[in-house]
C-alpha cells in the first residue's frame, strides 16, 4: 500500500518492547481515512499494544521501549508521534481512545462528560452542556440519561457506560479513534448496539478497532489486519475478508 | 479404613474449633476495645465533668473580658485552650501541603534510588521519639543564638515547626499508600483522555485517594495536640497567657494536664487537671468531626 491522499496512519517498521520481551515485531501497515480498521489476532498477538503505540499510551508502563516510526494525519498535517513536535497530551486529546472495560470516571454522568472538557479541550463553562449533549447524541445515550446526569456514572448498565465511554472519547472531537476490543464485556444485545454505532462513526471518524470475534470484524470491518506474535501478518479488503471461508482463515491465522 | 475417616474428621472438627476460636477472639477483641474506651471515657467524665464551667476556663477573671482579650486569664486554661488551637492549626498549616507534596512525590513521581533514600529518611523520621524532635528544636535556638547572636528564645513557631515534622511521615506515608492503592485503570483513563499528569493526579487521582489521606490528617492532628514532649523544650509554660504572637511563650492543655498532675497541691487542682483531659478530648473530636465535614464536602464536590 502506498501513502495516498487518504491515508490516516502510517505504520513504519515499528517494534515495541517491555524490558527484554518484544511485544512488536517489525509492524508496517497504513489504516485508511474515515474508515473502519479491524485488527484481529489471537490473544498476546500485540494487538491491544500496537493501539496503544498509536497514542503513546504503553510508554506509561515502565520498561517501554520503541523502534520505527509511526505518522498520523492530525490537522492536516503529518505528524510523527515520536518526534516532540507534538506535545503528548494534545496526540492523546486528538487520538481518542476506548478502553476494553467501560472506565467511567468515580463521577457524576455529567462530570465524565465535562471534566476533560475543561481540562483536555480547555472549552468555556457556557460551551460544555452543548458539547455534552451533541456527544452523547452521537453515542446514542441522551434519551437514557437525560433526565439522571446527575446521578454516578457507575449506576449505568455496562453497554450504558461503554457508550458514556464513547461519547466521553467523542466530544473531545478527536480525528482518529482507538477502540480496544469494546464490546468484549458487553452481553450481546449492548455488543450488537456498539457495533451499529461504530459502523454509523466510521464515515466520519478514522477508527481502529481491535476486535476479538470473527463475526463482529465481519459485521464492520472495512479493512482487517491479522496480527500474529507481534507482527501484521496480513491485510484485507472488506470484499475479500468477506469471501473468505471462515473456517480457512480460523486456521491460517490463528 | 475406619481409622482413616475418623482421622480426617478429627483434622475437620480441628480446623472447625479452630475457625470458631477465632471468630470468639475476634468479638473478644473488638468488645475489649470498647470496654477499654468506654472505661476512659466514663473515669474522664466522672473527675471532669464537675470541673467544667466558667472557673474552669477563666478562673476569677469574667468570661466576656476573657474571651475579648481585655484582661489577662491566670487561673484557668482558656490561653492553654488558645495555645493548643494555635499549635495545631500551624503545624497542620505546615504539614499538611508539604506531607501531601511529598506522599504524591513518592507514589506518583518518585523512581529507583532517590526513592528509595526518601523512604528510608521518612522512615527513620516516623520512627524518631518526639523527645528528640524537641531536643532539635531547642538545639536550633542554641544554633542561632550562638551562630547569628539573635536573642532568640523557643516559642510558638518553633514548637510548631517541630511538631509539623513530628507528624508530618504520617500525612506523607497516609498520601502515598492512598495514592498507591488508587486503581491503574484510573490513571491509564486520565492519560488516555489527554489529562497530562498534574491533571489526573489533581482531578482523578486525589480524590480517589481522599479517605487515606483524610485518615493520615487525622492520626497527624491527634498527634499534635496531645504531644507534650516535643512542646516542653521548645516554649511551652505554665503560665503565660495568651500568646502575644509567634515569638511568644504559649500555654498548652498536654502540657497543664501533665503539670497539674505531677505537682498538684490540692484535689482541686488535680480535678481541674481532669477537666482539662476531658476538654483536650472534646477539642480532639470536634476537629476530628470537622474533617470529616470538610472531606464530605470536598467528596460533594468532586463527584
Amino acid at each position: 500500500m502506498e501513502i495516498t491522499s487518504d491515508t490516516a496512519i502510517d505504520v513504519n517498521d515499528f517494534c515495541l518492547h517491555f524490558g527484554d520481551t518484544k511485544i512488536l515485531n517489525h509492524v508496517t501497515m497504513r489504516c485508511k481515512k474515515n474508515t473502519i480498521s479491524v485488527i484481529i489476532g489471537r490473544s498476546g498477538s500485540g494487538k491491544s499494544t500496537f493501539l496503544r503505540s498509536l497514542n503513546r499510551l504503553n510508554e506509561t508502563f515502565p520498561q517501554c521501549s520503541s523502534s520505527g516510526t509511526i505518522k498520523v494525519f492530525l490537522k492536516k498535517n503529518w505528524v510523527d508521534i515520536h518526534a516532540g513536535t507534538m506535545r503528548l497530551e494534545d496526540l492523546r486529546h486528538q487520538v481518542g481512545m476506548v478502553f476494553q472495560s467501560p472506565n467511567v470516571l468515580p463521577m457524576s454522568i455529567k462530570k465524565n462528560m465535562t471534566l476533560p472538557l475543561a481540562l483536555v479541550a480547555d472549552m468555556p463553562r457556557s460551551e460544555r452542556c452543548m458539547a455534552m449533549e451533541q456527544a452523547l447524541r452521537e453515542a446514542q445515550l441522551w434519551d437514557e440519561v437525560k433526565d439522571r446526569l446527575k446521578d454516578q456514572a457507575a449506576t449505568l448498565s455496562g453497554g450504558q457506560q461503554q457508550r458514556l465511554c464513547l461519547a466521553r472519547a467523542l466530544a473531545l472531537k478527536p480525528e482518529i479513534l482507538l477502540l480496544d476490543e469494546p464490546t468484549a464485556s458487553l452481553d450481546h444485545k449492548a455488543a450488537r448496539r456498539i457495533e451499529e454505532l461504530i459502523i454509523g462513526l466510521g464515515k466520519r471518524y478514522t477508527l481502529v478497532v481491535v476486535s476479538h470475534s470473527l463475526r463482529q470484524t465481519r459485521a464492520i470491518g472495512e479493512e482487517i489486519f491479522v496480527f500474529r506474535e507481534g507482527r501484521a501478518e496480513a491485510a484485507f479488503s472488506r470484499e475479500k475478508f468477506l469471501n473468505c471461508d471462515p473456517a480457512r482463515i480460523m486456521e491460517e491465522l490463528f | 479404613m475406619a481409622r482413616k475417616g475418623s482421622a480426617v474428621h478429627g483434622r475437620g472438627s480441628m480446623k472447625h474449633l479452630l475457625f470458631r476460636a477465632a471468630i470468639v477472639l475476634a468479638w473478644v477483641s473488638s468488645l475489649l476495645l470498647v470496654l477499654v474506651i468506654g472505661y476512659l471515657i466514663f473515669f474522664l467524665l466522672l473527675r471532669g465533668l464537675p470541673t467544667l464551667g466558667t472557673d474552669l476556663f477563666f478562673g476569677d477573671t469574667p468570661a466576656w473580658a476573657a474571651l475579648s482579650g481585655q484582661m489577662p486569664v491566670w487561673e484557668g486554661i482558656w490561653p492553654a485552650c488558645v495555645g493548643t488551637l494555635a499549635l495545631i492549626f500551624m503545624s497542620a498549616g505546615i504539614s499538611i501541603p508539604l506531607g501531601i507534596s511529598g506522599g504524591i512525590y513518592l507514589a506518583e513521581y518518585g523512581r529507583g534510588k532517590s526513592k528509595h533514600l526518601l523512604t528510608f529518611f521518612i522512615d527513620v523520621l516516623a520512627g524518631t521519639p518526639s523527645i528528640l524532635m524537641g531536643l532539635l528544636g531547642f538545639a536550633a535556638i542554641l544554633f542561632i543564638r550562638n551562630v547569628f547572636g539573635i536573642q532568640a528564645r523557643t516559642n510558638l513557631l518553633l514548637a510548631s515547626l517541630c511538631l509539623a515534622f513530628l507528624v508530618l511521615p504520617y500525612i506523607i506515608k497516609g498520601t502515598q499508600m492512598a495514592l498507591e492503592g488508587v486503581p491503574d485503570a484510573l490513571r491509564m483513563t486520565g492519560f488516555g483522555l489527554g489529562m497530562t499528569r498534574a491533571q489526573t493526579i489533581i482531578h482523578l487521582l486525589l480524590p480517589g485517594a481522599a479517605k487515606g489521606i483524610f485518615s493520615g490528617i487525622i492520626l497527624a492532628l491527634g498527634r499534635a495536640a496531645e504531644d507534650t514532649a516535643v512542646i516542653l523544650l521548645t516554649g511551652v509554660v505554665a503560665n503565660g497567657g495568651i500568646p502575644r504572637g509567634l515569638s511568644d511563650k504559649f500555654e498548652a492543655l498536654p502540657f497543664h494536664i501533665y503539670y497539674l498532675s505531677a505537682e498538684y497541691q490540692n484535689p482541686q487542682e488535680l480535678s481541674q487537671a481532669f477537666g482539662t483531659a476531658l476538654v483536650l478530648l472534646c477539642m480532639t473530636s470536634l476537629l476530628f468531626i470537622s474533617a470529616h465535614f470538610i472531606h464530605n464536602q470536598l467528596e460533594k464536590r468532586w463527584k
